[in-house]
């Protein structure tokens, strides 16, 4: 191997310089190019007239073109100080100058970079003799990443393969020697598995020639993360590359000095090699002198630090320095001593994104898990998902281990079906992709060494082989072994060697001793990257030469590790139980005592399913005498035993739930705050009938310890440890309380007139809009807190909203709305209330209401305090402000001093104007689809089509549960919501309850799931899209609206039309319509429960069925893919569904690419929705029941969805002629997007 | 100089001497691979100042020198700006502010999810009805949520 080759003679003079002092490399070459003013015929020269690209920025060339250029940059620097100069080489590959299509001249480029650079040193020592002066042959990272795909949508696609880097590479590396290099350097990497490609391809270099030279790494971080581009931590990247040996690791270019030091005083303290630097002169500004942040004195400043605090023995700069940076540098820490080399301890060193060390002499060291599920060989699901193509599933199977624990995860492919190698290359590449999964390290597991190789070739990381053995002689396994330290990995190494499998302790610590001599002597592998499995062998069989397994295993451990310095054990922990499968009480059992045992020996990592390891002392004390009886082979008969004690307990294993009554022994306010902020209500009755014995008024339990219990539950809301469900679920049992309570109130009441009450709330949602779930929310959160409130319902009336408040004597006025049509009914309301001299005051909430537009456009028509309240949390503290006569004055002053700087704002925001394009050039830039040869999806059906036979079920799979979750404001998506460090717990609990409804609505058929959709031939006439019936008579049009916003000049002024044929092509196109709903059955199963005073349930009806609506949308959506054809081929998980992933889209009216709503009536028309399917329109076209959607189908391969943004006037105008609608009603209905103000 | 970056400089009311040195600068340090000359002259003519030019030269660079597509970076921004209701010219103000508070808080952030926050931010539901300024509305969420990028 290459490591014990000699280096030259250059070589030993440069660490015999580093043991001495600081060595200073140089600064930027690009920087001082740039002050050449170099032109094209520069970078061209006679030899390149005629090369058909331009050539100008490729600084490489210029060592063929204007060598005298580059050698004139390179004596700078060694003037300047430099002990070491980079060859003008950066992008010096194939792969590199590709992009000049100079690829045949990348080797010519290197050899003569490497030969100006000898010729500057070589002038240097020969002005100045006392000066040693090296070349350094400057490798790039190319602009391709090995681990990293370039495209989001393929995350298993790579832009270069592991062999095509190592082959520009060795290429690269070949020239630059050949031209008279002293070092390698490669530099810059952002991707850690494009260096172990250098490093591979060196090495490779190294094994044809009878030198060596010194290898200088050096990485790059990108930015605040400290990770690099392809998501390593340093001490990661260093795990993954300290196999090359190199004379020095470092870090250079993207970050100043200042911004570097916290990673560099990391890689000093870890590297047991010199360390470098050659920061950027931090960031470029024109502002001043040289161009960068950065002056010479600047950056020698902060690297005098950094040698103060021992980081350094290599030194330079990079992007943006220069000869007097280096001077500079130079002079300031010419006499600083070099950072001294740590002596580290001896440990496994590991890594996925993030490191992983092993240490076997850590006495508190943990056991260490592989985890095993990601089998084909072990795991029949993970063996199904890949045979079925599902990776993305089959990646979840990954996770999981990790998340259950799993230090390590094992990839397997073995299996006589399955194209290994492909399989090994695309899972590999996945997991790249995947945080999560890949942070860890990876065991890639064969018998074949083909697909050992390709998983190697996939690792940026560190990972492990497993395994190789002396199965198939020495040469073979020495040859294994070279490879496998090539690429920088680790080791298992199995007790078989030409005879076969080790059973027996002896054979096992012969076969580990003479692999482990053969390995250190011969291959020169470092014992730490040892792990012996002497095989884990399946006891209990019934054959009695087996009985002593585990004890041969166990003893070998001890024994190997005593023998075999530096190395680790591990084994498969499954086969010892292999005789119980189907028994997973006693295999457990078995895993747990045999670990215990084992771990005790020296055994340091284990193949396991993570996440299913139980605890030794929790193993029920019969089962594990029996078990060691076994394991330890303490008598003939033990077997036996086992088996007879197996039979009897299999199957059992479950724990009982224990019901916890405890608390019923408490005082009574503590029962009854208990029983508040757990939501049970099972004994409510009978402590609040305890309490009014106690109390006498029933106002006195309500203020009282019902009230002292809400406020236990108002502070854990308040402050984060509780969360809006369990508010709820309080409310049900404070509901229930009062209820209790009403009847004993009533005659209060009616014996004293002067009965106290509390606030009175109003609240509705406004005319038009059927949307109320938000609004329940923060009826309840009232009810919580005394207030009493008055719940008018949906699509409310201003009358009746008027006459209720003065009915109740409303201390407050709430509207919610959820369509933006509803913003201009709450600024009616408003009016009237001031008209009539209301002076309560408002609040208003909804998902279409903000602060800024209530300020701006509601609050000025009313005397009194508007207040927008997005966050049910904060209902009672606004309400309660507005209340209190000693804060309301202070409240509403503040507010109303917020929404006029609000306003001021906005003013000012009116005269910054987006230029809008004039609505007839925006069509001139629309989108280009060549309608000659575009392919247009025919349908298997032109009409109309009801679907009454959908059930529940079919629809679950399409359910998109982030939302759910959002309306009861736990922040996050799904599933990892449920794991999420503050809500979940509670989204835990939650779901648990949705499941619940759920599963009662499917049982019971509770809604009513129904569709109407039509597909017929379409054509666009200019803007509108009219649709045919068979006979080619226009049934309808519909009418949309382009993007005016001026754009970058390739991005297209979008509108829906474009993705429909012209008329003018004479082709025949489709445009689909659809609604969909869970029926008015959604709103009477939500009643019950109200009736019944509990909220909580009625909220979740309501969540669910929209939930379900939404999951009927996209299982609609997929069936007409399907007719069309061009879904058939589909094979998405809900995930992709959730994401998008399929072609065509199904906008409604109201969504950011088509915001009028008036366009639903027409569909509606055309399909007869109201008769078919029962779904109407409010005046302000909201769907009633609540519980639906509507949409069109667009299934252009491009169709994408779209924000139409502001639009000008000569559209709105235009679209009111088409529509046949006054200006100002299209003015109103498109208020948001208007990009100019309408005359009133 | 290109004459077309020259014609630039020209059509500048004030500060000519900086906005040279701004664009000569660009110019030199991002490679016309990683952002044309008429990428440049766009940001160039959409800058109230050259200050704000610079800002914005300063983070493209920082994620040419890191990626190996650098283009990406300008491409990014563009896309960003016109999948918004917002224009070059309020994009390149945001992006100025932000960068103020990032080195304020003494903090650093990928390009990309700089982008990222600020196409948030025009997507926020406080912007569906009322158009804000893109910087103002910048400042509201950084200071309500602010910023884990």
């Amino acid at each position: 191997m290459s490591d014990n080759k000699p280096f030259k003679q250059s070589g030993n003079d440069l660490v015999e310089l580093l043991d001495k002092r600081i060595v200073f490399m140089d600064g930027a070459m690009g920087t001082m190019i740039q002050q050449y003013k170099l032109q094209e015929e520069d970078f061209r020269a006679d030899r390149f007239t005629d090369h058909p690209s331009p050539l100008k920025g490729n600084n490489d060339l210029l060592s063929l073109t204007r060598p005298d250029v580059i050698e004139e940059v390179h004596y700078k620097y060694l003037k300047a100080g430099s002990d070491i100069i980079e060859t003008n080489t950066f992008s010096a590959t194939r792969i590199g100058q590709a992009d000049y299509n100079l690829e045949d001249y990348a080797y010519e480029i290197n050899v003569e970079s490497a030969k100006i650079a000898k010729k500057a040193c070589e002038k240097m020592m020969k002005e100045d003799p006392s000066r040693k002066c090296f070349v350094a042959g400057a490798l790039g990272p190319t602009n391709k990443t090995a681990s990293m795909s370039p495209d989001v949508n393929n995350p298993a696609y790579r832009a270069v393969t592991f062999d095509e880097l190592v082959e520009n590479y060795y290429q690269q590396a070949k020239g630059l020697l050949e031209g008279g290099a002293d070092i390698l350097l490669p530099e810059t990497t952002f991707d850690t598995l494009n260096i172990k490609c250098a490093i591979f391809a060196i090495n490779k270099l190294f094994d044809e020639l009878d030198y060596r030279v010194p290898v200088m790494l050096s990485v790059t971080i990108t930015d605040a993360s400290g990770r690099t581009l392809s998501g390593q931590t340093i001490e990661a990247f260093w795990n993954s590359v300290r196999h090359a040996n190199p004379i020095s690791v470092g870090i250079n270019c993207a970050l100043g000095a200042k911004e570097m030091r916290p990673y560099m005083d990391r890689l000093s303290q870890i590297a047991d090699c010199y360390t470098s630097c050659y920061p950027n002169a931090g960031l470029p500004n024109p502002l001043s002198d040289t161009g960068y942040d950065e002056l010479p004195v600047d950056t020698a400043t902060f690297l005098e630090d950094y040698a103060d605090s021992g980081f350094l023995n290599l030194v330079g700069g990079c992007c943006g320095t220069t000869p007097d940076h280096i001077k500079a540098i130079r002079d300031q820490l010419e006499d600083k001593s070099p950072r001294v080399r740590p002596t580290l301890k001896e440990v496994m060193n590991l890594s996925g994104l993030e490191p992983l060390f092993i240490d076997r002499e850590d006495e508190n060291r943990p056991f260490y898990m592989v985890g095993e599920r990601t089998n084909v060989t072990g795991s029949p699901r993970f063996a199904k998902l890949i045979k079925n193509g599902d990776f993305d599933t089959a990646l979840e199977v990954a996770r999981q281990q990790v998340e259950n624990g799993a230090n390590i995860i094992d990839i397997n492919f073995d299996e006589g079906l399955l194209d290994s190698k492909a399989c090994m290359i695309k899972f590999m590449n996945l997991v790249a992709s995947e945080p999560e999964i890949c942070k860890i390290p990876i065991m890639i597991d064969s018998s074949k060494w083909e697909v050992i190789e390709e998983g190697l070739k996939c690792m940026q990381g560190k990972g492990i082989v497993n395994s190789i053995s002396l199965k198939e002689g020495e040469e073979k396994f020495i040859e294994h072994a070279r490879l496998i330290k090539s690429y920088g990995a680790a080791t298992v190494v199995m007790a078989f060697d030409e005879k076969g499998q080790a059973a027996d302790k002896a054979d096992k610590v012969r076969i580990c001793q003479r692999a482990y001599k053969i390995l250190t002597e011969v291959v020169d592998f470092d014992p730490r990257d040892i792990i012996f499995d002497p095989n884990i062998l399946t006891v209990a069989t019934g054959i009695e030469e087996h009985n002593n397994y585990a004890v041969d295993f166990i003893e070998a451990v001890k024994e190997i590790k005593a023998t075999c310095p530096g190395v680790l054990t591990s084994g498969g922990v499954s086969n010892v139980s292999f005789s119980f499968r189907g028994n997973n009480v006693v295999r457990e059992a078995i895993h747990s005592s045999f670990l215990y045992h084992a771990i005790k020996a020296g055994l340091d990592m284990g193949i396991v399913n993570a996440g299913m390891l139980g605890v030794y002392e929790d193993i029920e004390p019969t089962l594990l005498k029996l078990v060691e009886d076994v394991l330890l082979n303490r008598s003939p008969e033990a077997t036996e035993k086992l088996v007879d004690h197996a039979e009897k307990i299999k199957g059992t294993g479950k724990k009982k739930d224990v019901k916890d009554d405890k608390w019923r022994h408490g005082t009574l306010q503590e029962r009854m705050t208990h029983a508040l902020v757990k939501g049970i209500s099972t004994h409510i009755e009978e402590d609040t009938e305890e309490a009014r014995a106690e109390l006498g008024a029933p106002l006195n339990v309500i203020e009282g310890p019902l009230m002292e219990g809400m406020k236990v539950v108002g502070e854990l809301f308040g402050s984060g440890k509780m969360f809006l469900p369990q508010v709820v679920k309080s409310a049900r049992v404070m509901k229930a309380a009062v209820a209790y309570l009403e009847p004993f109130m009533e005659e209060e009441r009616r014996n004293n007139k002067n009965a106290r009450k509390q606030g009175v709330f109003v609240i509705a949602t406004v005319k038009g809009d059927v949307h109320d779930i938000g609004k329940n929310i923060v009826s309840v959160v009232l009810a919580c807190n005394g207030y009493e409130v008055i719940d008018l319902g949906v699509m409310v009336s201003c009358e009746d909203i008027i006459k209720k408040a003065k009915e109740h004597d409303a201390s407050i006025i709430g509207m919610s709305g959820l369509i933006t049509p509803s913003l201009d009914e709450m600024i009616h309301n408003v009016k009237e209330f001031e008209r009539l001299g209301f002076t309560c005051p408002v609040m208003i909430g909804g998902a279409t209401t903000s602060k800024a537009h209530n300020a701006i456009k509601i609050a000025p028509h009313y005397s009194g305090a508007v207040a927008q309240v997005g966050d049910a949390s904060l209902v009672v503290e606004i309400c309660s402000k507005l209340l209190n006569p000693d804060t309301v004055d202070q409240y509403t002053k503040d507010l109303k001093e917020h929404q006029a700087k609000l306003k001021e704002r906005f003013e000012l925001g009116k005269a910054d104007k987006t230029k809008l394009i004039d609505i007839k050039q925006s069509r001139e830039w629309k989108f280009v689809c060549d309608w000659e040869k575009q392919e247009i999806a025919t349908p298997s059906f032109t009409g109309i089509k009801k679907y009454e036979d959908i059930t529940l079920e079919e629809l679950v799979p399409y359910i998109d549960w982030s939302p759910l979750f959002w309306t009861w404001q736990l922040k996050g998506t799904y599933p990892k919501i449920l794991n999420n460090d503050k809500y979940g717990e509670q989204a835990t609990a939650l779901f648990k309850d949705a499941k619940d409804i759920l599963n009662k609505v499917i049982a019971e058929k509770k809604f009513s799931p129904k569709a109407i959709v039509s597909i017929h031939k379409a054509n666009a006439i200019g803007d509108d899209v009219e649709v045919y019936d068979n006979n080619g008579k226009v049934l309808e049009t519909f009418h949309y609206l382009r993007q005016q916003k001026e754009k970058s000049e390739h991005n297209p002024h979008l509108c829906l039309s474009d993705f429909i044929a012209p008329k003018e092509s004479n082709r025949v196109d489709y445009l689909g319509n659809f609604v969909v709903t869970m029926g008015y059955e959604v709103e009477e199963f939500a009643k019950i429960y109200q009736d019944r005073g509990d909220d909580y349930n009625s909220i979740m009806v309501k969540a669910i069925g929209d939930r379900l609506a939404e999951a009927m949308a996209e299982y609609m959506h997929k069936v007409i893919r399907d007719e069309f054809g061009f879904g058939k081929d589909e094979n998405f998980t809900n995930e992709d569904l959730i994401k998008e992933k399929y072609r065509s889209i199904r906008p409604a009216p109201g969504y950011p690419s088509c915001p009028d709503h008036t366009e639903k009536p027409l569909m509606w028309n055309l399909l007869n929705v109201e008769e078919e399917i029962g779904v109407s329109l409010t005046e302000n076209c909201a769907m009633n029941p609540p519980s639906s959607v509507s949409g069109q189908y667009f299934c252009h391969p491009d169709s994408k969805y779209f924000t139409l943004g502001p639009i000008a006037k000569d559209q709105v105008l235009e679209y009111s002629q088409r529509k046949d609608m006054e200006v100002s009603k299209v003015e109103r209905w498109l208020a948001p997007n208007l990009g100019y103000t309408p005359e009133d | 100089m290109k004459k077309v970056l020259e014609a630039v400089i020209n059509s500048k009311d004030s500060e000519k001497d900086l906005w040279s040195k701004s664009i000569e600068s660009a110019r030199n340090i991002i490679h016309t691979r990683d952002m044309s000359d008429d990428e440049l002259i766009k940001i160039a003519m959409n800058s109230n100042n050259a200050i704000s030019f610079n800002v914005v030269i300063k983070l493209i660079y920082k994620f040419t020198r890191s990626n190996p597509n650098g283009h990406k970076g300008v491409e990014c921004f563009f896309n960003s700006v016109d999948e918004s209701p917002y224009s070059l010219s309020q994009w390149i103000e945001a992006v100025e502010y932000f960068s103020n508070w990032l080195d304020t808080n003494q903090r650093t952030t990928p390009w990309p999810t700089l982008l990222g926050y600020l196409s948030c931010c025009s997507e926020s539901p406080e912007n569906k009805n009322i158009k804000h300024n893109l910087k103002s509305l910048l400042k509201d969420m950084l200071e309500v949520y602010g910023y884990e990028g």
